[in-house]
């Protein structure tokens, strides 16, 4: 791959790197250095990519290696019990149901992180459960356990046990119930 | 609950758990009503999964909508312009 078209992937993929880093450490701050380390780490090791393969999965191994190198480093693993640094995270609210994205957040911050990692990156990123399994460094049916109890552990803590639980809150509810009342 | 045996009283859609003998495992019983779900190995009915999944994708998708950082795109300019001069 000519740097320009590495440059070009790295672009593209920013958005979802970013996103990737905030969703594993809660943090945006500390996110915007690990997505700037995984850019300087894949920039000078270019030369390990092979062409043909998946850029994305690349560029996320990379960091999902920084991370838990960090996180080994500064010896903890959950940085952010209490969900400080997600409160102060600038995510609009969530247009539909009543699980909003700091209640999302708070709550992915709580999963392990192998549950949190292998989530994200089939439920939200799209990755196919083999790509995860690649960049997760295991086994295709690990990656589906932990998706799966990653899921149950977030109906957990969201407190959701029915599909009503992810409607509109009471308030809301309440008045679009009126306001369908006055135009019928 | 005992050992081999399902709790008689329970709501409507409860997953039930039949508790068989050891060293055969576990499993998941359907709700005696018949609400139509058939959870095992301790799942959560799928269609809240789905609904999970949702809801992350929507936090996700306004995470992946927030504005990259400049010192983000100064760093990949210089990168290449190193990659160029050199």
């Amino acid at each position: 791959l000519s740097s320009e078209a590495v440059r070009q992937g790295l672009i593209s993929f920013l958005p979802n790197l970013r996103a990737f880093a905030i969703a594993l450490c809660g943090d945006a701050d500390r996110a915007d250095d690990l997505v700037q380390d995984t850019m300087l780490k894949a920039w000078n090791s270019l030369d390990t990519f092979e062409e043909g393969t998946n850029l994305r999965a690349w560029l996320f191994t990379i960091l999902r290696h920084t991370y838990f190198s960090e996180c080994r480093r500064r010896r903890r693993e959950v940085p952010d019990d209490d969900g400080e640094y997600v409160a102060q995270l600038c995510v609009p609210p969530s247009q539909h149901g009543c699980v909003d994205a700091q209640d999302m957040l708070r709550a992915l911050s709580r999963l392990t992180d192998d549950q949190r990692e292998a989530l994200i990156l089939v439920g939200a990123e799209g990755f196919a459960y083999e790509e995860a399994a690649k960049i997760c460094n295991c086994a295709v049916g690990t990656i589906k356990s932990r998706v799966n109890r990653a899921r149950n552990r977030l109906l957990e803590l969201l407190g959701i046990e029915a599909a009503q639980d992810f409607g509109p809150e009471p308030t809301t509810e309440a008045v679009l119930l009126r306001a369908a009342a006055k135009a019928g | 609950m005992q050992r081999g045996k399902a709790p008689v009283q329970h709501d409507e859609g409860d997953m039930v758990t039949v508790l068989r003998p050891l060293n055969m495992g576990r499993q998941h019983a359907m709700c005696s009503t018949e609400c139509g779900q058939m959870p095992h190995n301790g799942e959560a009915p799928a269609e809240l999964s789905g609904h999970i999944v949702e809801q992350l994708r929507a936090t996700y998708d306004a995470l992946l909508q927030e504005p990259i950082p400049d010192h983000l795109r100064v760093l990949l300019a210089h990168l290449s312009d190193a990659e160029e001069k050199s």
